[in-house]
């Protein structure tokens, strides 16, 4: 059963084409990668996906029970306003009655667990946490409303490998054991390629099957063993030969 | 000691200021996170267009000023939602409009009994009975609205994009807080003056935001500045004889610097 399936989707922004004839599939409990060179239209695609901006073209189904979450690349950036944790997490309860506290507590405290931190994080101010603390933060507030559907765009910038490392484990145990849909978005394929079961390419174009390596590093020559699913037929354009 | 307290306009101004300034500090929070400090100085520019039609059509200036801030307001809202305009630059058109559109007005009038003056640099002091009633009535019903709506106005100000993805209706919470600030603007002109209504929606909150550890903490530290530099700035202009909007301002800058100075000398 597929979550999600968007068919023969185009995004454009004025002449400038973003996104072109994609047509992708992502079913119940797979663990996705997606990569691409910067502006190769990755936040763009999860945008559409998420609802945040309208296709030009083409159809995204959605699977009814689907609820989606989202880790943002950047959340509070350096102007940032004070908040505490505990509000950073309530958040992700913006559907939920305020009147139900006790209720609204035990899903913050069982997300806080799912990201190994303590209680006593709720009431620290967001700013002052380490790179790694606030992405974990950030997650919590994407699984607090217990999502099926948890699309991670990668930010990784100020964290250092252990909490990445670390980080990269919890997705997957989050994948394997609430059976939750993860499309993961990355600038490093090595990470991408030992944590995700699918690998999806993105320049515009979708090139799923291709060798994730030589796809970044702008080789998209065609890998032997492993079977190549092209999505678009570009005439002459080296796509073909994702 | 108090007796000033003996003056019904002394305690009448006590009252909507504290009410006021309360609010206003409530209201700053969601305008400084969300990164919408100078739309409040646009809003109040414009309303101002809004008192000098009131003046040049005679009559009293009425609702005038909270229409031509809603109308400044959604135009706003509309306009950079529908193109990749610049927020920051259509403040500054929108604001600069607005104020040749005062001046205009009022230079193209026959002589009024209302000045330009009392609603650029306001005049708490002088409010009147019915005045005190509709401000009133309208800071306990937004108050209201932003309370009930509290948790999705945190989502809306910290991260539009998040809240998107979580509820579909977004769009609604963004014309609440839009249409709120744009009335409270308005009717603050009489109370503090357009030049001046900024002061109190921003300063107390960045004092706040020196010392604050959530949001949460950021409202009530800043409603505690406001109120207290509203009532001592009132009873300073009462006993010194100096304008009541800059004894307030006055203590609203002391006390920023004493939280800077708190900030770099106890805090860390």
């Amino acid at each position: 059963m597929s979550e999600i399936k968007i068919e023969n989707l185009n995004l454009k922004f004025g002449s400038k084409t973003i996104l072109e004839d994609i047509n992708l599939e992502i079913g119940v409990g797979e663990y996705v990668g997606l990569i691409g060179p910067n502006g190769a239209g990755k936040s763009s695609l999860l945008k559409c996906i998420l609802g945040l901006m309208s296709p030009s073209s083409g159809k995204i189904t959605i699977h009814d029970n689907m609820k989606f979450s989202y880790v943002p690349q950047y959340f509070l950036g350096e102007t940032g306003f004070s908040i505490s944790v505990l509000e950073v997490i309530s958040m992700g309860l913006a559907n939920k009655s305020i009147f139900n506290k006790s209720q609204n507590l035990n899903d913050i405290n069982s997300a806080l667990k799912k990201v190994d931190l303590k209680q006593s994080v709720l009431k620290e101010n967001f700013l002052n946490l380490s790179g790694g603390q606030k992405q974990r933060v950030v997650i919590a507030r994407a699984l607090v409303n217990n999502p099926n559907f948890l699309i991670f765009d990668e930010a990784f910038s100020n964290v250092d490998m252990t909490t990445k490392t670390k980080i990269y484990e919890l997705l997957a145990r989050i994948n394997r054991e609430d059976n939750t849909t993860i499309l993961f978005v990355s600038h490093e394929v090595d990470t991408i390629i030992q944590k995700c079961k699918r690998v999806i390419c993105l320049n515009k174009h979708l090139h799923e099957g291709c060798h994730p390596i030589k796809f970044m590093e702008g080789k998209l020559q065609k890998i032997d063993n492993i079977p190549v699913r092209i999505n678009k037929i570009h005439h002459h354009h080296n796509h073909e030969k994702c | 000691m108090l007796d000033f307290l003996n003056y019904t306009f002394i305690v009448r101004s006590l009252l909507v200021g504290s009410l006021f300034s309360v609010f206003a500090a409530f209201l700053g929070n969601f305008l400084v996170a969300g990164k919408r400090a100078n739309m409040s100085d646009m809003l109040s520019h414009f309303s101002l267009a809004g008192v000098g039609l009131g003046i040049f059509l005679g009559g009293g200036v009425g609702f005038l000023p909270i229409g031509f801030s809603l109308l400044a307001g959604f135009s706003l809202y509309f306009l950079s939602n529908k193109s990749n305009l610049n927020k920051e630059a259509f403040n500054v058109l929108i604001l600069s409009l607005g104020l040749a559109l005062a001046i205009f007005f009022v230079n193209m009038s026959p002589s009024s009994n209302v000045s330009l003056e009392t609603y650029l640099f306001g005049s708490i002091l002088t409010i009147s009975k019915s005045e005190v009633w509709m401000i009133s009535s309208f800071i306990l019903i937004a108050f209201g609205i932003l309370l009930f709506n509290y948790q999705k106005l945190v989502g809306l100000v910290f991260d539009p994009d998040f809240l998107k993805s979580q509820f579909k209706k977004v769009k609604k919470y963004e014309l609440i807080l839009m249409a709120v600030t744009s009335i409270f603007v308005a009717i603050s002109l009489k109370i503090v003056g357009g030049l001046l209504v900024s002061a109190f929606l921003i300063i107390s909150v960045l004092s706040a935001q020196q010392i604050s550890s959530s949001f949460k903490h950021s409202i009530l530290l800043s409603i505690g500045f406001n109120l207290l530099s509203t009532i001592s700035g009132i009873i300073l202009s009462f006993y010194y004889n100096i304008p009541t909007s800059s004894a307030i301002i006055f203590v609203l800058s002391g006390i920023f610097i004493l939280t800077l100075i708190y900030k770099r000398y106890v805090q860390n």
